[in-house]
């Protein structure tokens, strides 16, 4: 059957400029797909809203670097937006070069708006050495003796009696790839106890999940679906929910085209 | 519509753009911005390294007086003996050093956080009933397909007994469990790669065009 023949053998640009069309319209004209919230991206939102904001800061380890932002960014926004409307403190560190580079961006926007570097929120910067690292840091938290502004982290309140990890409140690890969530349990929940979550791209949540299962991780939001949904938690739109519409019509459009291909295999396959 | 004056937006936009037109076909703007983007990158990454080893080491040393960073620095070194004829050996000691350390670091670890927790974690009630005595569907069909996948996938790996009658057809039903897996990493795979194209596709419509 020619039909068959010819659908297996689609040109790649014609199935490029389908999802191109499929993803850009959305973004200019968005639909409003509804949107579910899995049990796991709610409990690191009932974890926070849990917390005190007299007492409790929250550790912050943004694992990841610009090409992975995309998928990951909108999850660090949306957390830093849901603490910073809860009012609680926050400190970042960043076992990846290009970790502060991605905090940076958050934190400038937060100073346009009014907060206070040194009071709301602090950034560690990069501490070099991978797993090692993390170990270090996760036993000792004052091994890094300034932050990237150069203050000496004895002079930031932020700091005040946090000895080891087990001082934070909350950990939560914005992981794109090693050294990750994965250092993170073997270095540091599993045996130390550290409340930990993560928000990892998409690619690595089926690699994730088994940590929720067992409750080494308190909770989990992956890639851009993970974002949207903590966005739609803490009624603070941003990227996630202005993506998803154009993720899923991405989407169906791709299983489309596996349909296509199978079921023209198969009538090739017949004949 | 509200366009970006900024150059550098329309050189990001153009680097952008040059890359796309990989998807027509290769050709030698593509090209350009690949060794640009494969350049940079590397370049980057030196300057990076640099600044790490001057900020966690250099420092240390010289204005802390921290002189056991002395150590790093010559095991640094010594890797670069690889690349003297004659002297390549040198390089194996800090590689000793490293893959020790890594090993120890892990040894217990990964043992403890990804054997024996996870298999502690499939000890879980099958049937499960909530706090009043009702039986729970959904999870109790969670808790037996956790269960029953790790069963049969961890079947098919046993190379010990011949893999006939009762246990062949256990082992092919974790094959099917895996195969089910390796379709859900793939899709989530799909789903990465688009949430990455949808963030270059926002930030030529947004930063670059002001459509939205």
């Amino acid at each position: 059957m020619n039909w068959a023949k010819q659908l297996q053998n689609i040109d790649r640009r014609i199935i490029y400029t389908i999802l191109m069309i499929g993803l850009i319209v959305p973004l200019i004209w968005p639909i409003g797909i509804p949107l579910s919230t899995q049990e796991v991206t709610r409990s690191i939102y009932n974890i926070i809203e849990d917390l005190d904001p007299a007492t409790d800061v929250v550790l912050l380890s943004f694992d990841y670097s610009p090409a992975s932002a995309p998928d990951l960014h909108p999850s660090s926004v949306a957390l830093v937006e849901h603490l910073t409307a809860r009012g609680i403190r926050w400190v970042a560190v960043s076992f990846w070069p290009e970790g502060p580079q991605m905090s940076e961006m958050i934190m400038r926007d937060l100073e346009a708006r009014g907060l206070t570097y040194g009071e709301d929120f602090i950034d560690l910067g990069f501490m070099a050495g991978g797993e090692n690292a993390i170990m270090s840091f996760a036993q000792d938290s004052r091994v890094i003796k300034t932050d990237v502004r150069g203050n000496n982290i004895d002079t930031l309140t932020l700091m005040d009696g946090i000895v080891d990890m087990n001082d934070f409140a909350f950990v939560i690890g914005l992981s794109a790839g090693d050294p990750g969530y994965n250092a993170f349990i073997r270095q540091a929940v599993d045996p130390m106890g550290v409340k930990f979550a993560a928000a990892v791209v998409t690619v690595s949540v089926p690699a994730a999940m088994p940590f929720v299962s067992s409750g080494q991780m308190k909770g989990l939001l992956g890639g851009l679906r993970g974002a949207a949904e903590y966005e739609q938690l803490t009624g603070i739109i941003g990227q996630g929910a202005a993506m998803m519409d154009a993720q899923s019509i991405g989407h169906l459009i791709i299983v489309a085209f596996i349909i296509v291909g199978n079921v023209a295999y198969f009538f090739s396959k017949k004949n | 519509m509200n366009i970006s004056m900024s150059v550098w937006t329309w050189v990001m936009a153009a680097c952008m753009l040059a890359i796309f037109s990989f998807i027509y076909k290769e050709n030698p703007i593509y090209r350009f911005a690949e060794h640009v983007f494969v350049g940079s990158t590397a370049g980057h990454a030196i300057g990076t390294a640099i600044g790490n080893i001057h900020r966690f080491g250099y420092v240390p040393l010289t204005t802390n007086n921290e002189w056991h960073f002395i150590v790093p620095f010559v095991l640094g070194l010594m890797l670069y003996a690889r690349f003297i004829k004659g002297y390549a050996w040198v390089s194996r000691w800090p590689i000793a050093y490293l893959v020790g350390n890594g090993v120890g670091l892990s040894l217990f670890t990964s043992l403890n956080s990804q054997a024996i927790l996870q298999a502690r974690a499939t000890m879980i009630d099958i049937i499960v009933h909530d706090t009043a005595g009702n039986f729970l569907l959904n999870r109790t069909f969670d808790n037996f397909l956790l269960v029953f996948g790790v069963l049969v996938v961890l079947t098919y790996f046993v190379f010990s007994i011949p893999q006939s009658g009762p246990v062949k057809r256990i082992s092919q039903a974790g094959r099917w469990v895996m195969m089910i897996t390796f379709g859900v990493s793939f899709g989530n795979v799909v789903a990465g790669r688009i949430s990455l194209l949808l963030g270059q596709l926002t930030t030529l419509l947004s930063t670059w065009l002001g459509i939205i």
